[in-house]
């Protein structure tokens, strides 16, 4: 029977640092008040934050410049494919919406006739442990998306804050390499289960969002918003890239780099034809990626409930707010259209 | 506050806008967002205090294009950027109605923004109406170019790769910015591809120095890039070095007097023509 | 070694055809003697080492499955590079991707091919599909339109076509030009002319986006349903294997679900 196993919390340290002799431990750090994932290091304080680590995971996976192949001479044809990493390594203290956004990545690079082999390589040689929230943060929806703040699916070991220690959890074979350690002790505890509230930003199905493509809202919806892209390299699962070649003095390098359906470069082709130029298609196509393509395309919708967008609008928009004002736009056409079967006209 | 309102609800009455563009308080959230306010819209929420941090000019060129004339707030900074647009003629006057509200300072992360302490002009230099009291011109401080301009260029470089290399390039910088309105965007142009798209230290550099260059004689200083930045590269103060050299060239702060046009898209004859004299400055 | 998708294999050009003032046809072949079994409708991306990639419809494939043809017009960057190139060069292949013409499903029906410009690329491997298994189409109908006599291309199967009894072959420029003597108009308005019917017959429709949406819209007036009339949408494909999410229409990606669709797969708003 899978038990929990309990850890001080003077303890955690230790542990980290031992796992560390034989892995490449990333951990989350704070730098002015932000949280971000960083390499171990013993002369830091380790801490993890309750709730939201505000820099994504999605680097660690997918990073924002990635050279796929190389070639060392320009005068003939030289490229060849590069070595992906394959150095084991642990995340510790992400929480279940990065895992969340992890699963959704998987499903864009993984789940394809063309698996990225670079992705993958990165999937296979990570170890999750996972932070089970203790509290939601003003930004946090994530019940909202059909996720939990203690949900474990995902994690290969998962722990929790209690008290004065903690409690650890293998999810699968792979997170037992660590469970045999002096710092944990099996135990009959188990967390304490919490209530989590809901409700904050609830949205409308996928179906009832694509009828909303040919809608007027998207206008008033995209009055203020500069689509500057920074909600996109926020966010866990928008991983939208471009494949660029670049070169230097005889050698070049193909690689893949963030790019984002919010920028005008975008969709424009060769000839200047451009299928997304103004800043409410481009909206839309955020928007409707996040709450309705992506359940039709792989069967899960790629918002996570982070709230990640919405502490880095520069204009302070929310998009969970956008996706409820639609919300609210498909139930008043509904009630528009219901009536009209009762009455025969309606204002 | 009430004052502009009033005036706001007169103008809205007598048909002369169809929206203003201003900043609300969110009643759920107390967060304070650039709004626009249609005719018949409640004033309640509008509001204007040192939480008003956004530069509202951004949005005009969308409105201005829905909305037949549109009336907008401005804070002294963003009235400097106004004025750009006006000159450029990106915007016509006549499709805005300028209110202008004396402007105390804005708070970043609680305590006053440093783009205040150089602050040109409190109150917009454009302005149909006026409300508050305008404030007395700060002398150009750029203490904090001055501060870069001791260290030695190895000191100078290390500082500043430092952020470079931390770049995403997701030029949140460029979309916030009022003066950046390039159709294609020489990041985003192929032929020639003057700047990489990938986000590695060469080509973050290119880009940034490329937009302070374009931005040069033209930059309000209204620190919206600055604020902006997913990862707080101070790039204020390329735009704030470029300025001190305008300064010094021309004596002119941009978008301070209206109508005068930057002066590094003017050739004129009372232009230092020191390079020709073989003099380096 | 794992083979990482984005990196494309070396392929040889054996022969460069100067199709008309700004498209050079090449027909390459992998070097590392693979195949290219690319069914009608389906493309490559090409890519100049160090330059960067474009997407390019297989215009043509040997019956052998080694060479293979694409037809590039000079538009941009990756092309200009491309038009320098000469046979023997060698650039990078990957692919072939997409969806393709399904063209075992319309046996028994005559086929209507109208193609604008450059657009005549992707639908000349169904003409040549038809032509090898003669028998098993109705009537052939060509419909190609060229902005000027300078951009006609395919001079050399133009003239098998119109030698072909068993192919009507209309050819048009946009606007009168000297020395032309031939049909001139649009593609949409010849089409609104010769008002093929849509009894048994499938019609397939490529050129720049806006001759697409007129010519779906004069087929749909000419009582086409939508599930007779296919396109191939080729627009801001890049990565080719939908992943990099550029080429989405709705939730469909045009480099995965497409770029073949019947007009009623794909919303009108998305011509």
């Amino acid at each position: 029977m899978n038990k929990w196993h309990k850890m001080k919390r003077t303890d955690l340290q230790k542990f980290v640092s031992r796992l560390a002799e034989k892995w490449e431990v990333w951990v989350p750090y704070r730098a002015d008040g932000k949280w971000e994932f960083g390499i171990y290091d013993a002369m830091k304080d380790l801490d993890f934050p309750e709730s939201i680590i505000h820099v994504s995971l999605k680097s660690l996976f997918f990073p924002k410049r990635r050279p796929v192949a190389k070639y060392e001479e320009d005068s003939k044809w030289s490229l060849q494919a590069v070595v992906p990493e394959d150095r084991p390594r642990i995340v510790i203290g992400l929480h279940p919406c990065d895992v969340a956004g992890i699963e959704y990545m998987d499903k864009v690079f993984l789940k394809s006739e063309h698996k990225d082999a670079m992705y993958e390589a990165e999937r296979e040689r990570t170890m999750l442990i996972g932070m089970i929230c203790s509290e939601m943060e003003d930004n946090c929806h994530c019940t909202d998306r059909g996720l939990a703040p203690d949900s474990t699916r995902g994690m290969d070991v998962a722990f929790v804050e209690a008290d004065d220690h903690y409690l650890f959890k293998s999810m699968t074979d792979r997170g037992k390499q660590v469970m045999q350690s002096e710092y944990l002790k099996e135990v009959d505890e188990k967390p304490e289960k919490k209530e989590w509230p809901a409700g904050k930003y609830a949205i409308a199905s996928p179906e009832e969002f694509m009828e909303m493509y040919d809608d007027k809202i998207w206008h008033e919806l995209s009055d203020i918003c500069l689509t500057c892209g920074i909600c996109t390299y926020a966010c866990p699962t928008c991983v939208c890239f471009l494949v660029t070649d670049e070169k230097f003095k005889g050698k070049g390098e193909r690689v893949t780099v963030w790019d984002s359906c919010q920028l005008q470069s975008y969709s424009r082709m060769a000839g200047g034809h451009n299928t997304r130029k103004t800043p409410a298609s481009r909206v839309r196509n955020r928007t409707l990626d996040k709450f309705a393509y992506s359940h039709l395309r792989y069967g899960q919708i790629s918002c996570t409930g982070c709230g990640r967008c919405v502490m880095v609008c520069p204009l302070k928009r929310s998009f969970p707010q956008l996706g409820a004002r639609l919300s609210e736009r498909i139930e008043e056409k509904k009630k528009g259209k219901a009536k009209a079967g009762t009455r025969s006209k309606e204002a | 506050m009430n004052e502009m309102r009033n005036k706001i609800e007169e103008l809205f009455k007598n048909g002369e806008i169809d929206a203003v563009l201003g900043y609300r308080e969110d009643p759920a959230t107390g967060e304070v967002k650039a709004a626009v306010f249609k005719k018949d819209e409640a004033l309640d929420d509008m509001v204007f205090d040192g939480r008003c941090v956004q530069n509202l000019v951004n949005y005009l060129p969308t409105l201005v294009a829905r909305y037949r004339k549109v009336g907008i707030v401005l804070k002294g900074c963003d009235g400097r950027s106004l004025v750009t647009q006006l000159v450029e003629h990106r915007i016509n006057k006549n499709q805005i109605v300028a209110l202008g509200v004396g402007c105390e300072g804005v708070k970043l992360d609680g305590k006053e923004a440093d783009k205040c302490d150089d602050c040109a002009t409190s109150m917009s230099p454009i302005a149909d109406y006026e409300f508050g009291e305008k404030k007395h011109k700060k002398e150009p401080a750029f203490s904090k170019v001055e501060e870069i301009e001791k260290m030695s260029p190895a000191e100078r470089w290390k500082f500043f790769a430092d952020y470079f290399a931390r770049c995403e390039r997701c030029y949140a910088c460029r979309q916030i910015c009022p003066s950046c309105y390039c159709e294609i965007c020489v990041a985003d142009q192929q032929e020639p591809k003057w700047i990489e798209p990938s986000a590695k230290l060469s080509a973050n550099t290119m880009w940034h120095l490329i937009r302070a260059y374009h931005l040069a004689g033209r930059c309000a200083d209204c620190g919206e890039c600055e604020r902006v930045c997913p990862q707080e590269i101070p790039m204020r103060l390329l735009n704030n070095a470029l300025e001190k050299a305008v300064h010094e060239l021309f004596d002119v702060r941009p978008g301070t007097v209206p109508d005068e046009i930057p002066p590094l898209v003017v050739l004129s004859k009372e232009d230092p023509d020191t390079i020709l004299e073989g003099k380096n400055e | 070694m794992t083979t990482i998708e984005l990196v494309p294999k070396p392929a040889t050009i054996k022969k460069v055809i100067e199709e008309s003032r700004d498209v050079k046809s090449y027909v390459l072949q992998m070097n590392r003697a693979q195949k290219m079994a690319a069914r009608p409708g389906q493309f490559v991306e090409v890519s100049v080492q160090g330059f960067g990639e474009a997407t390019f419809a297989v215009t043509r494939t040997a019956k052998d499955k080694t060479d293979f043809t694409i037809s590039v017009k000079r538009m941009g960057h990756l092309t200009k590079m491309l038009h320098r190139a000469a046979p023997g060069d060698v650039v990078g292949v990957r692919g072939p991707y997409g969806n393709s013409f399904p063209v075992d499903a319309w046996k028994g029906n005559g086929i209507v091919v109208i193609g604008g410009g450059i657009g005549l690329a992707p639908l000349r491997p169904v003409i040549d599909h038809i032509l090898q298994h003669r028998t098993n189409f109705g009537k052939l109908e060509i419909i190609f339109g060229a902005r000027t006599p300078d951009d006609i291309l395919y001079k050399e199967d133009l003239r098998i076509w119109e030698n072909d009894k068993s192919i009507a072959l209309h050819t048009t420029i946009d606007v009168p030009f000297e020395g032309w003597s031939g049909r001139v108009g649009v593609v949409p308005v010849v089409v609104k002319d010769l008002a093929p019917r849509p009894d048994n017959k499938i019609a397939i429709v490529c050129g720049p986006p806006i001759m697409i949406k007129f010519t779906a819209a004069a087929l749909r007036e000419l009582k086409w349903p939508g599930n007779r009339v296919y396109t191939t949408l080729e627009m801001k494909m890049q990565c080719g294997i939908g992943q990099c999410g550029r080429c989405n229409i709705g939730e469909k990606f045009i480099c995965k679900d497409g770029p073949v669709f019947s007009l009623d797969q794909i919303p009108e708003h998305a011509l």
